[in-house]
C-alpha cells in the first residue's frame, strides 16, 4: 500500500512578478483586481501583453560574476527576500541537510539570444557570455548555492509550464524521505524572444491581456516572474504543503487532453495524497491560460474532480502566464490567498464561457476555508496539482 | 533508511555504441532509430531525444512495462541543437518561429514524446543539474521509490555536442545517452544486474575506458555502466570529476 509523504511545512516565501517584489505589492493588486499586463513595446513584431519586471536588478549582477544573467539576477532577488528565513534553516539542519530545487523552462535562453546576435553581427562570441555559467539549466543552482551556502542535493526541473510546481513534490519527496530536513523551492522565468516568437508560430498568444476562462478569450499574455518557498521537516507554517499530484496526458506534445483527463487525474491524486475531501477544497488557483483549448479542458477537470460550485480563479491576468515559474508563483499566490481568507477575482473573465461549467469568480470572495489547489498543466501533457493546508 | 536499489536494466546510445552490448569496443558511426516511437512522432525527434529513446529500448526488455513506469529524464543542457535552430530563424529576416520546432524545443521533449508513444499517463519529469545531473535524476528516482509511491523508476539522461559557437572547442563533449532501470526488488524471472546506493559527496575516479565522455554532464551514468559490464564493484564517480563529487557505489551480482 502506498504511504503518502507526510505534510510539510511552508515556513517562508518570496515572489517576484510584474506585480513587484515584496507580499504588500502582490495583495494590493488581488485585492483591488488590478492587472499589471503592459502592451508589448515596438521591439516586439506583433500585437501582444506582457507582465513585465520594469527593473533590470543591476545591483544583483554585481554579485553574480560569469553566472550574470536576468534569469540568475531574478534568483539572487527572491532570495535576499528569503535570507533571514533561509539563514536560520541552515542553522538549524545544517548546510547537508538543505536541498535547492528550482524549476524554469527558458532557463538562460536571454542571455544566449543576446549572445547569438551579437556572434551574427560580429563573427565572435561576445566575452562575457558563458553557455554553461548562463544557460545551461542547472547555473541557476551554482547561483543559489553561492548566495546560500546550501550542499544539500539540488537540480531545476524543466517541465515547461509544470516545472515550479513539481519541485514542490521533488522536495517533499526526500523529507520524506530522511534525505534532507529542508528546502529551497521554487521557479523562476524570463521573457525572451524564443516563447514570444514561438507562442505567436503556434497561434496562442492574445493580442489583448488574457482572459483567463471568458466566452471572448484568445490566448496567452506572456509574463517573467519567479517565487521561492522554504519548505522545512518541522517548523511554523505559514501553510502547509499536503500533496502535489502528478500525472501526464499521453495525449499531445503541445494541446491538452480535449477532457482534461491528466489534470482530473493530478487534482484527484493530490487530493487522495493529501487524504482531503473535495468538498473541503476553499478555491481552486486554475493553470487558466486564457486559451480556448486549455481553459475548456481544465474547466471540465474540475467539474469531474470537484463540482461546479468550488471557486475557481486564475491569477494570469494579473500577472501574465509566467511559463516555469507559474507552478510556483500561482502557488504563492493561492497561500497569500489562504491565508488572507479571500479569493481573488479573475481577471477579464466575464462574460464567461458558458461552456466552462465551474464557479470563476468575477469579484473578490472571502472565504474561511483551509484547503486551496494550484494547478499548473504543460506541453507534453504533464500536469500537477499543489494541496495546501491552512494550519 | 534503505540506501540501496536495485539495477534491473541499462542501456547505452552514443555515436559509436548501439547498446551496452558494444561497450566499450563500439561501432561505426550510427544515428538512432527510435524504434519505440511512432514514425509520425518519431520524425520529428532530435537526435538527442532519439538516443534517449534507444537507450530506453536498451535497458527495459519488456517495451509494454514503459507504459507504467515513472520516469526520470536528465539533461544538463536539453535541446541545445533545436534551439540552434531557433536562434537562426529569429536573426533571420522576417523572424519567424517553426511551431514544430519550437514545440520540440522544451527541456521536456523526449519525456513528453515517451509518455505519448507508450500511454503512459503516469508520473514523468525532466531535470538538469550541470555535471550533477547524473546524481540529480538518481535522487530523484530514490526519493520516488524511498516515499513509498514507487516501486520502480527508469532514469534517462543524455547531452549532445555542445554548439560549437556558444562553447569553447575543449570544453565540448560527444554526444551520450544512457539508462538505468532501478527497482526496490528484482523481477522473480531475472535476477538484478547489481545493486546502486544513494549518492554520496566522496572523491572517485571516472574509468579509464569513459574518458572520452569525462566532458559530457552524463558521462556518470556511463561510469556506472561500465562498473556493471566490468563486473566492477566499488565508488563509481558520477560526474566525472567536474561537478560536486557526487558517487554511488555498485555491487555487481551478474551481468547477462
Amino acid at each position: 500500500m502506498s504511504r503518502v509523504p507526510p505534510p510539510v511545512p511552508m515556513t517562508a516565501y518570496a515572489s517576484l512578478s510584474a506585480l513587484g517584489a515584496g507580499r504588500s505589492h502582490v495583495l494590493q493588486a488581488l485585492e483591488l483586481g488590478v492587472s499589471k499586463l503592459a502592451e508589448a513595446s515596438g521591439s516586439v513584431p506583433f500585437p501582444t501583453w506582457l507582465g513585465r519586471i520594469d527593473d533590470d536588478l543591476v545591483g544583483f549582477g554585481e554579485l553574480l560574476g560569469a553566472h550574470d544573467s536576468r534569469l540568475a539576477r531574478m534568483v539572487a532577488c527572491l532570495l535576499a527576500e528569503l535570507d533571514a528565513p533561509v539563514a536560520k534553516a541552515l542553522s538549524r539542519w545544517g548546510p547537508a541537510r538543505v536541498g535547492i530545487f528550482l524549476g524554469t523552462s527558458t532557463a538562460g535562453i536571454s542571455s544566449t539570444e543576446a549572445a547569438w546576435r551579437a556572434i551574427k553581427a560580429d563573427g565572435v562570441r561576445p566575452e562575457s557570455y558563458d553557455f554553461k555559467r548562463q544557460h545551461a539549466y542547472g547555473a541557476i543552482i551554482e547561483v543559489a548555492r553561492a548566495i546560500t551556502g546550501v550542499t544539500g542535493p539540488g537540480h531545476v526541473v524543466s517541465t515547461a509550464c509544470t516545472s515550479g510546481a513539481k519541485v514542490f513534490a521533488s522536495a517533499q519527496r526526500l523529507i520524506a524521505a530522511g534525505v534532507i530536513d529542508a528546502a529551497i523551492v521554487g521557479g523562476i522565468d524570463t521573457l525572451c524572444d524564443v516563447t514570444l516568437r514561438g507562442f505567436h508560430a503556434l497561434g496562442a498568444l492574445s493580442v489583448k491581456p488574457c482572459r483567463p476562462f471568458s466566452r471572448e478569450r484568445d490566448g496567452i499574455s506572456i509574463g517573467e516572474g519567479g517565487a521561492l518557498a522554504l519548505l522545512e521537516r518541522s517548523g511554523e507554517a505559514r501553510v502547509r504543503l499536503l500533496a502535489v499530484g502528478e500525472t501526464s496526458d499521453a495525449h499531445h506534445v503541445s494541446a491538452p487532453h480535449p477532457e482534461g483527463a491528466g489534470a482530473a487525474m493530478a487534482m484527484a491524486a493530490a487530493l487522495a495524497l493529501g487524504g482531503v475531501d473535495p468538498r473541503a477544497i476553499g478555491h481552486v488557483n486554475a493553470h487558466g491560460t486564457g486559451t480556448v483549448l486549455n481553459d475548456h479542458a481544465e474547466s471540465r477537470a474540475i467539474f469531474d474532480v470537484l463540482g461546479p460550485e468550488v471557486p475557481v480563479v486564475s491569477t494570469k491576468g494579473y500577472t501574465g502566464h509566467t511559463l516555469g515559474a507559474a507552478g510556483a508563483l500561482e502557488c504563492i499566490l493561492a497561500a497569500m490567498a489562504l491565508e488572507e481568507g479571500w479569493v481573488p477575482a479573475s481577471l477579464g473573465a466575464g462574460p464567461i464561457d458558458p461552456d466552462c461549467h465551474v464557479n470563476v469568480q468575477l469579484s473578490r470572495s472571502t472565504s474561511a476555508a483551509r484547503y486551496a489547489l494550484s494547478n499548473s498543466l504543460a506541453f507534453g501533457g504533464n500536469n500537477t496539482s499543489i494541496l495546501l493546508e491552512m494550519p | 533508511m534503505t540506501t540501496t536499489f536495485q539495477v534491473l536494466g541499462v542501456g547505452l546510445w552514443t555515436r559509436h555504441h548501439e547498446g551496452v552490448a558494444r561497450w566499450p569496443e563500439g561501432n561505426d558511426i550510427a544515428t538512432p532509430k527510435a524504434r519505440l516511437i511512432p514514425a509520425l512522432l518519431r520524425r520529428r525527434l532530435s537526435v538527442l531525444s532519439a538516443a534517449m529513446v534507444d537507450a530506453i529500448a536498451d535497458a527495459v526488455e519488456e517495451p509494454t512495462r514503459l507504459g507504467e513506469l515513472p520516469t526520470v529524464f536528465g539533461s544538463a543542457y536539453g535541446e541545445t541543437a533545436v534551439l540552434v535552430d531557433i536562434l537562426n530563424q529569429i536573426t533571420s529576416p522576417g523572424g519567424n518561429v517553426s511551431p514544430v520546432a519550437f514545440a520540440s524545443s522544451v527541456h521536456n521533449t523526449a519525456s513528453g514524446n515517451v509518455s505519448i508513444a507508450t500511454g503512459n499517463r503516469g508520473f514523468t519529469t525532466s531535470l538538469g543539474a550541470g555535471h550533477d545531473t547524473v546524481a540529480a535524476a538518481l535522487f530523484e528516482a530514490f526519493g520516488l521509490m524511498l516515499a513509498g509511491t514507487r516501486d520502480e523508476c527508469l532514469i534517462v539522461v543524455g547531452d549532445q555536442e555542445e554548439p560549437e559557437a556558444l562553447v569553447p572547442a575543449d570544453e565540448c563533449a560527444p554526444l551520450l545517452a544512457a539508462a538505468i532501470h532501478v527497482g526496490k526488488r528484482a523481477h522473480p524471472a531475472r535476477p538484478a544486474l547489481a545493486t546502486i546506493s544513494m549518492p554520496i559527496q566522496t572523491p572517485v575516479v571516472t574509468p579509464v575506458n569513459c574518458a572520452p565522455f569525462v566532458n559530457n554532464p552524463c558521462v556518470g551514468a556511463l561510469s556506472v555502466i561500465d562498473a556493471i559490464v566490468g563486473r566492477r564493484s566499488g565508488p563509481v564517480a558520477l560526474d566525472g570529476g567536474r561537478g560536486l563529487g557526487y558517487a554511488a557505489t555498485i555491487a555487481c551480482e551478474s551481468y547477462r
